[in-house]
């Protein structure tokens, strides 16, 4: 059904604080951009391979969302869980230590020079922010340890509407500490979806490109040329795309294996020939069904469809017979063979680059 | 008996004063169509109609050829089968530019037949070349506008043409329905009895073309016409220069709606880098939304979105995904397979929202969502 997971809730819930969503002709209900008026932006990063490689050797993983205020010169770390089990525990301890380590600095020192501070925000629902908060409390260990702070997220049904708490730490930024020790934050549910959640299962990933690829299409075209659809078309029109060429491209090659009624893909240029008149029910429903795919379900399919291929009988109509004549004849001047004129007689000499061939009549 | 390079020396003004005598002496009819265009597409139209020519299914070849006055052309259907001896149709464009779109007054005087067939052949074929849309409201509430351009004194009275209920297009004696075949009546009754059907039965009724009798005896006005809700008129009796000076405040009613219609969302990039290497680092400064509060009449409102939304509208070329249903809050990724565009739509109890899913929406798929809303959801929404 394409629903989002309560963790890509979160991302998109925190994301829309940011969002500077400007309404036409009335007012919304309630506020978007509720982070906007303490000076907080988003960046989207695409981080490259090397970086993404460091982190995975540490442990780490590319941020759910970054932040930046500029005027405070902080610097945002998001991280949203919808659950803390044993293994999160784990991976959490790992992250928040990469994200405090001189390694990680150096990276968004680089990135970001005009920026002073870290700090990680972790945001839960509300029934975890006090274990999350139990748990940063233990990790006095880690060295250096980045200022962090756990927001928790209440979402009251009936106002429509979601409200955010802070459970633990202190903001360096002291008029967003003010404010979430007094009243927290008050925020409207998502209008957006963004592209930014690097822990999206690959199904999920590989359905969210593929009904964006489904925008490019039309009910007519007026060239060839117009069907096509290259990683830089998807880039220009959908910004939040944050994942490196490489990823795209798999992204791309497993959608167009498991869903060929869209198109036709080049693996090499990575770009995709859109069908004609492609059928948008089989389309969907086959867009529905990566959803629910992990990686290692996509790649069973995909080489279900690879032997299907190979096992499938093709009859292709029989060349026509060549012969080289210079394999049946001694090297040594073809003309002045004392058997050529026996052949002629059932055959026709071609000269093709400079070479002899006969082709049988 | 005229050529084609007779009509290449025409004007506007000398257009008008032909259509005004051939509505006046021989009874004939005026088709005039506002069609919007990107800036590009207009600028590759003599391109496209070599493509559209070429085509094997199209039964015309098309020109398009300057006239003797600035941003006025002449664009000529001529049929590609000679035996059947069909004469060719020609169109009179006049265009309008800004930095966003070409408006273009297309006027015609040939059969309607004619002329629908080319012309729709032809916007069905071109990207980025449309009727201009203005919608059921617009219909129902055209005396409010035309009062506001030519003054309290004049009568507006309208027929309806064709109606639809609940997003079904009514049979021929329904389509009348409750006004006589032909009588012209105030719009104020054909709003009022519309209400009461909602209000009374739940019918939502939304017109798709409305026939109106125009008169101002101070201005000396007297226009019969009829209008679509994609601004396709048949002017019908009256002076046609006259009628002109109504088209162009109609003009700027459609470019503000096709404002209303295209959301942006304005997105920055700029560059850094990481170990040495340039890295891009994106960010949105802004978006734009269209919001609809909730009308106190509406009941289910909530509802009504949901089972509108919830599976694709094939019809209407929709493919839906639902990405949260829960109560009250719904949000679904909307994408228009026709207009190469994607929106995101969110509702609640109170209000519905609508963002681009990309740089921009296309103004074609915006309407489209805000024809079905009015349709089944809420009669009131309007821009």
């Amino acid at each position: 059904m394409g629903r989002m997971t309560p963790h890509e809730f979160l991302i998109n819930m925190m994301g829309s604080t940011v969002l500077n969503i400007v309404t036409f002709p009335s007012a919304p209900v309630a506020p978007s951009g509720a982070l906007m008026n303490f000076g907080y932006s988003i960046r989207l990063p695409k981080f490259e391979e090397t970086v993404e490689d460091l982190m995975k050797k540490r442990g780490a993983k590319v941020p759910d969302l970054l932040l930046v205020n500029e005027e405070e010169k902080l610097l945002i770390i998001i991280e949203c869980k919808s659950d803390f089990t044993f293994e999160i525990e784990e991976k959490l301890s790992k992250q928040i230590e990469f994200y405090s380590s001189e390694d990680f600095k150096a990276i968004w020192k680089e990135m970001f020079p005009d920026l002073n501070n870290l700090e990680i925000w972790i945001v839960s629902y509300r029934t975890l922010g006090e274990k999350i908060a139990d748990f940063i409390r233990r990790q006095g260990r880690i060295e250096n340890l980045a200022n962090t702070v756990v927001w928790e997220v209440e979402l009251r049904k009936a106002r429509e509407e979601a409200y955010i708490q802070k459970v633990y730490g202190i903001h360096l930024d002291s008029k967003l500490n003010e404010q979430m020790e007094s009243e927290g934050l008050v925020c409207s549910p998502p209008r957006t979806e963004l592209l930014v959640d690097p822990t999206l299962a690959y199904g999920e990933r590989v359905f969210r490109i593929g009904r964006r690829i489904l925008s490019f299409m039309a009910s007519v075209y007026l060239t060839e040329k117009e069907r096509i659809i290259t990683i830089q078309d998807f880039r220009e029109k959908y910004r939040d795309a944050i994942m490196t060429d490489g990823e795209l491209k798999k992204c791309l090659r497993y959608l167009m294996m498991l869903v060929p009624e869209i198109g036709e893909y080049n693996s090499a240029t990575g770009e995709i020939l859109l069908a004609k008149r492609p059928s948008l029910d089989k389309i969907k429903t086959k867009l529905e069904n990566i959803q629910k795919m992990a990686e290692e379900d996509i790649k069973v399919e995909l080489v279900k469809i690879s032997k299907k291929e190979k096992g499938r009988v093709t009859f292709k109509p029989p060349k026509p017979q060549k012969t080289k004549l210079d394999r049946w004849l001694p090297k040594k001047g073809v003309s002045e063979s004392s058997c050529l004129p026996s052949f002629i007689n059932h055959a026709e000499i071609l000269d093709r680059n400079d070479t002899f061939y006969f082709e049988f009549a | 008996m005229y050529s084609v390079e007779d009509f290449k020396k025409y004007t506007l003004d000398l257009f008008l004063e032909e259509a005004t005598r051939e509505v006046r002496k021989e009874k004939r009819r005026v088709y005039c169509d506002i069609l919007i265009s990107y800036p590009n597409t207009f600028e590759l139209l003599p391109t496209i109609l070599d493509y559209y020519s070429d085509r094997k299914r199209s039964h015309w070849t098309v020109t398009i050829s300057p006239c003797a006055e600035e941003d006025f052309y002449l664009v000529s259907f001529f049929p590609k089968e000679i035996e059947t001896m069909k004469n060719p149709i020609f169109f009179f464009w006049k265009t309008l530019r800004d930095d966003k779109y070409v408006t273009i007054l297309s006027f015609s005087l040939q059969s309607y037949a004619e002329i629908h067939r080319s012309l729709d052949s032809l916007v069905s074929f071109v990207k980025g070349l449309w009727f201009a849309w203005v919608g059921s409201r617009f219909l129902e509430n055209f005396d409010l506008f035309v009062r506001r351009v030519l003054g309290e004194d004049a009568q507006i009275l309208a027929s309806f043409q064709t109606a639809e209920e609940k997003g079904k297009f009514l049979p021929r004696k329904m389509r009348v329905y409750p006004l006589p075949p032909r009588e012209f009546v105030p719009l104020e009754d054909v709003r009022k009895w519309a209400k009461e059907r909602y209000i009374k039965e739940g019918e939502i009724h939304t017109f798709s073309n409305m026939r109106y009798k125009i008169i101002s005896e101070q201005k000396g006005i007297y226009f019969t016409f009829s209008m679509t809700d994609r601004s396709r008129i048949t002017f019908e009796t009256g002076d046609f220069t006259l009628f002109v000076t109504l088209l162009r405040p109609l003009i700027v009613e459609t470019r503000r709606i096709l404002d209303v219609l295209r959301r942006n969302s304005y997105a920055t990039k700029r560059e850094s880098t990481i170990f040495g290497k340039v890295i891009e680092i994106g960010g949105f400064d802004l978006i734009e939304s269209l919001v609809f509060r909730k009308s106190k009449e509406t009941e289910d409102w909530f509802g009504k979105i949901v089972s509108l939304f919830s599976s694709d509208i094939p019809q209407e070329k929709l493919v839906n995904f639902i990405l949260i249903s829960g109560n009250p809050y719904f949000f679904v990724h909307i994408v228009d397979v026709e207009n190469s565009s994607s929106v995101y739509l969110s509702a609640t109890s109170e209000e519905l929202q609508i963002v681009p899913a990309e740089l921009s929406t296309k103004e074609g798929t915006i309407a489209k969502i805000i024809e079905l809303l009015q349709a089944k959801v809420d009669p009131s929404i309007s821009i």
